[in-house]
């Protein structure tokens, strides 16, 4: 039996993906190379703009209540 | 469905990985059921990769008026992220933030949203608002995502929407993107016999690359919304019913339409029946061969009752052609014959309810088959009907 593929991809869906993402497994190494890297980058930037619209939005919180809402935040 | 399926699925997991869909052409090869429960997947890992930050964004946000969230929302967080936190805020308050954004917007972020997770924001928003959002995604021809939302809105609300929209084309495209039959025939459900009309000679007239996908649509609504639409297309002239059925043939739709023309009401049958067409050498043998290979006989033989003699004497020769044991493949009986099949408690059995569909159609032909074959079938009959 092979075993699962260990990439980027295989990390977005988690240790027990569920058996409709089974064909992904048997995907050509091609294909599943270029959707694991699309998966990986759309993750991490979307990592950083959450990040980035949070700090972002502080500016626009008065500026009496962005220390409070700054703890809360980070 | 499968091109418009694998189409939808491509745009909605392009959107949440933002990427054009173009880029995922390269998926060509996986199924849409694949496809989706990728999406799905994907979308609750993001949201679970932010959700401790925007969680406390969410507790954060509690702390500022509406009016201000509102304007940041918009300006500042943009619609990826509205999306994200308006499934972890309580409803109430999350259409307070809408009302106060702008319709625009307020189209951008459901493009983004997972329907799953904003159940309750999306069944509390007030439907002249979410009229004014699905005309700008009408506008912008966004049916993908129109189509997302009829599984999660109250029927008043997609009435109100479909007769706000007033694109006859729009609607039927949102049609062509509706995740579930229960969905379509919903939303059939909901649109005046009157607009069904008009669309149907809107896909008469488009020819065949929307009857491709309206065919799609007709056979898999339910059987009586079938009958109803199957009634409507018999309405349009014979040029766009042929168009129908050459592209029915073309696209070997056959084992999905018969049942179609079969669930029409005789008239509409009888006009279908009646059609030049159908004598095209070698479309009678194309239809009979569909039927054997899919077991579609229960929607090709109630339909051949409505055909002329020599129709029928065609439908008999080829199905005589199919060879011994053709007719244990029509009638599904021996199961019946071997204690198989037997009544349930709720009601006959697919097994049982086969034979009274196709034994008058089969009566109809019986003339026509060679006196071996028609020995064949009477032996199989008699075996069955003393029981």
């Amino acid at each position: 039996m092979s075993q699962p593929p260990s990439d980027a991809l295989a990390a977005a869906l988690g240790p027990r993906p569920e058996p409709a993402l089974a064909p992904l497994d048997r995907l050509s190494p091609e294909v599943r190379a270029e959707l694991s890297r699309l998966v990986a980058d759309a993750r991490e930037r979307q990592r950083r703009e959450v990040k980035q619209a949070i700090d972002a939005s502080l500016d626009h919180v008065p500026a009496l209540l962005r220390g409070t809402i700054r703890k809360l935040l980070f | 469905m499968s091109t418009l399926d694998h189409l939808a699925e491509r745009i909605k997991l392009a959107r949440l990985l933002g990427f054009s869909e173009e880029r995922l052409a390269f998926l060509s090869e996986v199924d849409p059921e694949t496809l989706r429960a990728l999406r799905e997947r994907l979308t609750d890992t993001f949201i679970e990769d932010s959700r401790p930050l925007l969680s406390r964004a969410v507790k954060a946000s509690r702390l500022l008026p509406v009016g201000l969230l509102a304007k940041v929302g918009e300006r500042v967080i943009g619609p990826v992220l509205c999306a994200r936190m308006s499934g972890l805020m309580e409803p109430d308050r999350a259409v307070e933030i809408a009302q106060r954004m702008s319709d625009a917007f307020l189209a951008d972020v459901s493009a983004l949203l997972d329907p799953r997770r904003a159940e309750a924001v999306i069944a509390a928003m007030p439907p002249a608002r979410v009229v004014a959002v699905a005309l700008i995604l009408a506008a912008r021809q966004d049916h993908v995502t129109l189509a997302r939302f009829v599984g999660f809105l109250p029927d008043s609300t997609i009435r109100a929407v479909v007769e706000a929209v007033p694109d006859d084309e729009a609607l039927l495209r949102t049609a062509f993107f509706l995740e579930s039959k229960s969905s379509l025939d919903r939303l059939v459900g909901l649109v005046h016999e009157a607009r069904l009309r008009r669309i149907i000679a809107l896909v008469a007239a488009a020819g065949a690359e929307l009857w491709a996908e309206a065919l799609a649509l007709m056979t898999h609504v339910g059987e009586r919304w079938q009958r109803l639409i199957g009634d409507l297309t018999a309405e349009q002239d014979e040029p766009a019913l042929v168009e129908m059925l050459h592209t029915t043939h073309r696209l070997d739709l056959w084992p999905s339409v018969l049942p179609l023309i079969a669930a029409m009401s005789e008239h509409a049958q009888r006009r279908f029946m009646a059609l030049p067409h159908l004598r095209t050498p070698g479309l009678i043998r194309a239809i009979v061969h569909a039927a054997d290979r899919a077991a579609a006989w229960p929607g090709l033989l109630p339909i051949v009752l409505h055909m002329e003699e020599d129709l029928r004497r065609h439908v008999a020769a080829e199905i005589e052609a199919l060879g011994p044991g053709i007719f244990d493949r029509i009638l599904p009986l021996r199961p019946l014959l071997e204690g198989r099949g037997q009544p349930s408690s709720t009601g006959p059995s697919a097994l049982e309810t086969a034979p009274t569909r196709v034994l008058p159609g089969l009566a109809a032909i019986a003339l026509h088959l060679s006196d071996a074959t028609r020995a064949e079938l009477e032996a199989l009959l008699r075996a069955y009907l003393p029981r």
